[in-house]
């Protein structure tokens, strides 16, 4: 049978080809981008709940230094009572406890290496953040930093606390003063 | 020859064509199928993510006394805030979980802390 310019057999496969292809590809994109948006949605789940993490890691590190200064501001206290000491030494003494340089205190760890050991941390037994501390002594006071990590993948959470921690200047202080009084200039810093 | 005129469809034609186009037709509603649970899915997840934060810093913004589980329903989701007191610390520190459920499914769950300011307490505590 021979085919004319005119035939049209077969004509309706080709058409129902055409439509097949096109709606494949139509829906294959709307399917691919709905995809994209589902990941795009439970990456932003997955980077806020690591923001709330590396923040934990920084407010229990803040807190932590809280309790520490407490401790050592009763510590003090107690003994200047006592008139175990005088001004000068509680001054240096002070210093030297922040420093893990002292003889006197029970705690023989300096406050950075506190800070900087995961076990130290409640958040620690799931979701630890990188902890960095920088403890840099001045005249009258201490400049504490801390940084805070949280990283999977190739997102990285950071925040950071910049603060001083001043030195009581003589043992009358201590009677007032609490840990919160010592930890000025707080400078919180946030990075991604 | 007119019988062999071969304009218009023949039913053979037809017949494959619309059996193809039942078999494609299965296929995509499977698919469409797949792109609305998908895109209602990422809806879900996105209003589920942003309650979750708005209810974990409005937690974080106000002051906590005590510890205590706070259900809270929003549409078809309920929010379930949990703070409860880091002993560590001393009242210092509560920790806060905020999970956002549908039914049983968790759609979200955001854990931090709220560090609370003892300075009024213990000037009170040193001036006793």
């Amino acid at each position: 049978m021979k085919k004319t310019a005119n035939s049209k057999r077969g004509a309706i496969i080709v058409f129902v080809l055409i439509i097949n292809a096109i709606m494949i590809f139509a829906f294959t994109v709307l399917l691919s981008s709905v995809v994209m948006d589902f990941k795009m949605k439970k990456l932003n789940s997955k980077i806020k709940k690591e923001f709330y993490y590396a923040e934990a890691g920084l407010d229990e590190a803040y807190a932590m230094t809280l309790e520490y200064l407490s401790a050592v501001l009763d510590y003090f206290y107690e003994n200047r009572i006592e008139n175990k000491y005088g001004d000068e030494y509680i001054y240096n003494e002070f210093k030297n406890v922040i420093k893990g340089s002292s003889n006197c205190f029970y705690d023989k760890d300096s406050l950075a290496e506190i800070l900087t050991d995961k076990d130290n941390y409640l958040i620690s037994n799931e979701y630890y953040p990188m902890i960095d501390v920088e403890l840099k002594e001045e005249q009258e006071y201490f400049l504490l930093k801390i940084n805070s990590y949280y990283k999977t993948g190739e997102v990285l959470n950071s925040l950071s606390l910049s603060c001083k921690i001043s030195v009581p200047g003589n043992g009358n202080e201590l009677k007032n003063i609490t840990a919160e009084n010592l930890i000025t200039d707080n400078y919180w810093n946030i990075g991604r | 020859m007119k019988r062999h005129d071969t304009k218009g469809f023949t039913l053979i034609e037809t017949i494959y064509a619309m059996a193809i186009l039942g078999i494609l037709s299965i296929a995509l509603t499977s698919m469409i199928m797949l792109i609305i649970n998908t895109y209602k899915n990422s809806k879900e997840q996105f209003n589920a993510t942003l309650l979750a934060q708005l209810h974990f810093e409005r937690i974080k913004a106000s002051y906590i006394e005590k510890a205590e589980e706070i259900i809270i329903k929003s549409g078809d989701l309920q929010v379930t805030i949990d703070i409860a007191e880091a002993e560590k610390y001393k009242n210092r520190l509560f920790k806060i979980t905020v999970e956002v459920m549908k039914g049983e499914k968790s759609l979200e769950r955001i854990e931090g802390y709220k560090l609370i300011c003892l300075r009024e307490i213990e000037h009170e505590k040193n001036s006793e």
